[in-house]
């Protein structure tokens, strides 16, 4: 665990009456004048009670926060418990957490020392990442704001943040499952059975548009039926970056990428399908989905994972999900080469290649 | 939002009574009314258009034309500034334009706004204590209220203002103003201590004024002493020792020096008639003493700082024991040659004042110039001044008339007269209105009224009044504080006698102030105040001396530095009163464990030594419940119910039934 920061230097109003300061006592000296005297004074009073009285234990306090998992962008309320271990008491101190509060800062009134107190910090990580320490800084102006002390805060919590989720098109999900026939009795089917309304698209066959609904709603929607699900899905997660290409560009493609993985995953897991993951990474990894637990792991990988350079593929590393009557192809890194698809002897939907 | 809510209108509140403070420190006169909106006003509209003309040039442009217009309007309405006053006031326009110059909701810029409009008013008119502490108190106030805005803002992310509840930060705030103007008060003495470039640390401040817990007085003047000497270099505490034949009179003038060319800012010495004399075997005789009136002896001592100078008291007659001396008798002006420093001399002389002669002037002496006035001299003010006062009778009810309109019409002040016109003379008599200044603008003034009267005067200044000594009602020291000027009118067989236009309260007031009078308890009139004042002033001495606020700034510093202490963790002080009886029962049984033979080591924690009692084969499932019902209490926040009371007195009399060590080991 990292050890704590602490600083204790003026702001920029403390700074001009330093300076201010400065220049009467110069002139106080130069001149022997006693207006000058008084003026240093009366200059120097504010900034020395403020440097005397300034709350010094900040790096005291302790804070308590449970381990989080979150997705990327999305807000939550993060409940920190603050100890003040110190002898002094802390007074208006603002609490702030680089990583995830962005601008937003909370006041503390006061800490008294020996006590304990519960803060909801309104959050939000933005960046895909997984941690196992939180930092969060704890600043101070009190009384007079010329002089400002802050301490970092290192608390030993894992906060994992997630790929965002990407809504992924309807049919993108239903590619698995449109091409089974519908079963007749559907009550002797594995899985969850759904039907839903969607808005209609020009391009789709008008047979699908439910009269009645869009007639109330005022626009077209049609139905959607979401067909049998095979049992085991096999999904390739490509971080490569194409050959000759920096790690660095991409970066918007790549973090939708892992989006779109993620939430289709929570889709088809959802829906009672097992899904089997290849990652293409400098190595490859090798996931199996079939419940919450495989899920979590699954989403902290895809919270560490970063662009790797090129690389060819081992021999027989698709033998695995040949066995799989349907696969998924997400091209993270950029690289899609239709030889590699074609080992796999199922249908291979191809996730995000147009965004390419 | 989980904080408490700030005050905004308590700021404004306290912002605004400092700057009316600052306002209210401006001396009126120096300061009229028309210069206070000129140099103020245009900065307030500049503030009102602040919408109308944003663009930086725009805004300089419309300043210069503001305050131009200002400035005139000023100048036909009111009398010009005095250059001091002007030159202070300098700083207001640039200040205020700063000020609003798109920081219109800055209330730190405000308080400096009025920090320097009061320090205009110190420099005017001096430190006003009564105006300096509320001022300190409302700025310090006005401060914290807006570091709380500024946190409050920063917490909330939102860039307008904060409304709040009133009062969160007056607690705070009345408690750090007195600690902030005490800081003041303690700096500024602390910086007394450190040498200045153009101010010898040990020397006195010239033109009075108070340090070291020492009262000056002095002449700021620069009214020249024939031989190089000006009268303010006379300094130090002890300049003089005089050792009288009788008691020492508490009024004895002893002059140094006289002024007969007059002038508005400064007067001259004028032609002298210079003798050498040997006065080391033969006094120097240069006047008769008058028969009848007592003669008196006084041997004077002059320390380092007062050599050159040699002072005789009006009415002087003869000196001795100072070796060759220069000297002009008629006008009882000596000196010794320059080398030569000699410590003591006698001097006799005679108090004519009261002696039973004719008031008679010395027309004599209007021959040699004591009728003159000064150059360019415009008559007019001075004439109806006269006129006013209707001096009459002899020269000596006229000195005393002239005396009495003066004190009428002037303050005494150690400071130097300041007004409309160009002369320090005009400001002292004419002045709209605080006409102040201090005995040589007394004597002075007094000095030309008499001589258009008719009276032929001059100005005697030396040393007036001093301290007695300890235990010696015989002698009195004399030091730079007692440095004076008063007016001298020949007489007829009386010599120059002394006429002290300055107020007699004034004159003496100096030597009241001294804090290190050893023998006020021989003055006379001695009252219970009189003998509280001692451990008064020792205080007063004491809060006023630099060092012991030197050092308590120091420590402050070093104290509020000290780093933050964690707090001690007493074994058992976090634990909840449910849990204190569990863990006086739990401890009940580790201590028989241990007389068992059986030690829970440092460091251990329960379970492990479970587990190591386990291992020795002399775990007891009694033992197991009482830990978990202990720590059920100690960790989960269970009450410490009848069960697992009961759990661990099981435990307690389980390991009662086991044998002692020592006991082990005899069998």
């Amino acid at each position: 665990m990292a050890a704590p920061i602490r600083t204790f230097e003026l702001t920029p109003r403390g700074h001009v009456l330093a300076w201010l300061c400065a220049g009467s006592a110069m002139a106080a000296w130069l001149s022997g004048d006693d207006n000058a005297r008084l003026a240093a004074a009366l200059l120097l009073a504010p900034l020395l009670v403020d440097f005397l009285l300034k709350p010094r234990g900040l790096a005291l306090v302790t804070a308590r926060i449970a381990p989080r998992r979150t997705a990327a962008g999305a807000p939550f309320v993060e409940a920190v418990h603050l100890h003040n271990q110190g002898t002094r008491r802390l007074r208006e101190c603002l609490l702030h957490e680089p990583k995830t509060m962005r601008d937003q800062r909370t006041l503390i009134d006061r800490l008294t020392p020996g006590a304990t107190q519960r803060l909801e910090l309104h959050c939000k990580s933005t960046t895909r990442s997984h941690h196992l320490e939180r930092v969060l800084l704890l600043q101070s102006s009190w009384p007079l704001g010329f002089f400002a002390v802050r301490a970092s805060l290192v608390v030993a919590t894992e906060l994992v943040t997630e790929p965002a989720r990407v809504r992924l098109r309807a049919d993108v999900v239903q590619a698995v499952a449109d091409r089974d026939p519908a079963p007749r009795d559907r009550s002797q089917l594995p899985g969850a059975e759904f039907h839903s309304l969607r808005d209609h698209l020009p391009e789709e066959d008008a047979r699908g548009v439910h009269a009645l609904r869009s007639a109330m709603l005022g626009t077209l929607v049609r139905r959607v039926t979401y067909g049998r699900l095979p049992r085991e899905i096999g999904l390739v997660l490509d971080l490569r970056r194409p050959p000759g290409r920096p790690l660095t560009l991409g970066v918007r493609r790549f973090e939708w990428s892992l989006g779109a993985a993620a939430a289709l995953v929570e889709t088809l897991l959802a829906r009672d399908a097992r899904i089997r993951v290849l990652v293409f990474a400098s190595r490859t990894a090798h996931h199996f989905v079939a419940g919450p637990a495989q899920l979590r792991d699954l989403m902290t990988f895809l919270a560490e994972v970063v662009a790797s350079p090129h690389r060819p593929l081992e021999i027989g590393v698709l033998d695995e999900l040949r066995q799989h009557e349907h696969c998924f192809w997400i091209p993270a890194g950029g690289f899609l080469s239709h030889d590699e698809t074609k080992g796999l002897p199922g249908p291979v939907t191809v996730i995000g290649a147009e965004a390419e | 939002m989980n904080v408490a809510i700030g005050d905004l209108w308590l700021t404004r509140l306290c912002l605004w009574t400092a700057v009316v403070l600052a306002l209210v420190n401006l001396p009126a006169p120096e300061m009229p009314w028309p210069w206070l909106c000129a140099f103020t006003l245009p900065a307030a509209l500049l503030g009102a258009l602040r919408h109308g003309a944003q663009r930086p040039w725009l805004r300089a442009l419309l300043a210069i034309v503001l305050q131009t217009g200002a400035c005139v309007l000023a100048l036909h309405v009111a009398e010009p500034l005095a250059r001091p006053a002007a030159l202070a006031c300098t700083i207001l326009p640039p200040m205020a334009f700063v000020t609003v110059r798109g920081q219109f909701a800055d209330t730190a810029l405000g308080l400096f706004l009025s920090f320097c409009v009061l320090l205009v008013g110190v420099i005017l008119r001096g430190t006003q204590p009564w105006l300096l502490v509320p001022w300190v108190v409302a700025a310090t106030i006005a401060l914290r209220g807006q570091a709380r805005q500024l946190v409050l803002r920063e917490a909330t992310g939102r860039t307008g203002r904060v409304r709040t509840r009133p009062g969160s930060a007056l607690p705070s705030a009345l408690l750090l103003a007195p600690l902030c103007a005490a800081l003041a008060f303690a700096i500024d003495r602390t910086f007394a201590l450190l040498p200045s470039l153009s101010r010898d640390a040990t020397s006195t401040p010239a033109g009075g004024g108070s340090g070291g817990g020492r009262t000056t007085i002095g002449l700021p003047d620069s009214f020249l002493l024939d031989g190089g000497g000006r009268l303010i270099d006379l300094q130090g505490d002890r300049l003089v020792r005089v050792d009288c034949d009788s008691e020492a009179p508490t009024d004895l003038y002893l002059r140094s020096g006289f002024f007969e060319v007059p002038g508005l800012d400064a007067w001259r010495v004028g032609n002298l008639t210079q003798r050498e004399h040997d006065t080391r075997e033969r006094a120097w005789q240069f006047r008769e003493p008058r028969r009848g009136v007592r003669l008196r002896k006084i041997e004077l001592e002059s320390y380092q700082g007062a050599r050159n100078f040699v002072f005789v008291p009006p009415g002087a007659c003869s000196i001795r024991g100072i070796g060759n001396l220069l000297g002009d008798p008629r006008r009882e002006w000596f000196r010794q040659p320059t080398g030569m420093a000699t410590e003591a001399y006698d001097v006799a002389w005679q108090d004519l004042t009261e002696a039973s002669l004719p008031w008679t002037l010395d027309q004599s002496w209007r021959r040699d110039g004591l009728l003159a006035l000064p150059s360019n001299f415009d008559q007019t003010p001075f004439l109806d001044l006269l006129a006013e006062w209707q001096p009459g009778g002899n020269a000596r009810d006229k000195a005393e008339r002239i005396a009495r309109g003066l004190a009428e019409r002037c303050r005494y002040d150690r400071s130097t007269p300041v007004g409309p016109h160009r002369h320090e003379l005009l400001n002292f008599l004419f002045a709209a209105a605080d006409r102040h200044g201090y005995c040589m603008h007394f004597a002075s003034a007094a000095a030309i009224l008499l001589r258009m009267s008719g009276v032929p005067c001059r100005i005697g200044v030396g040393l007036h009044g001093g301290e007695p000594v300890e235990d010696n009602i015989r002698a009195r020291t004399f030091g730079s504080q007692h440095a004076h000027a008063w007016v001298e009118i020949p007489f007829e067989d009386r010599g120059w006698v002394v006429f002290d236009p300055t107020p007699p309260s004034e004159r003496g007031r100096q030597a009241l102030q001294r804090t290190d009078l050893g023998t006020e308890g021989s003055a006379p009139a001695e009252t219970q105040d009189d003998q509280a004042a001692p451990i008064w002033q020792r205080v007063t001495d004491l809060l006023t001396m630099p060092w012991p606020w030197a050092i308590a700034l120091l420590l402050a510093v070093a104290v509020s530095s000290w780093p933050a202490r964690r707090r001690s963790q007493q074994p058992g002080a976090s634990l909840t009163a449910q849990a204190r009886p569990a863990r006086r029962l739990l401890v009940q049984v580790l201590r028989r464990l241990a007389a068992c033979g059986h030690p829970r080591l440092h460091g251990q924690t329960l379970e492990q030594y479970l587990g190591a009692l386990q291992q020795r084969s002399v775990a007891l499932p009694e033992l197991q419940s009482a830990v978990a019902a202990y720590q059920e209490v100690r960790f989960g926040g269970r009450e410490f119910d009848s069960t697992r009371l009961a759990a661990l007195q099981a435990a307690l009399a389980a390991v009662a039934a086991l044998p002692d060590a020592d006991t082990q080991r005899m069998t």
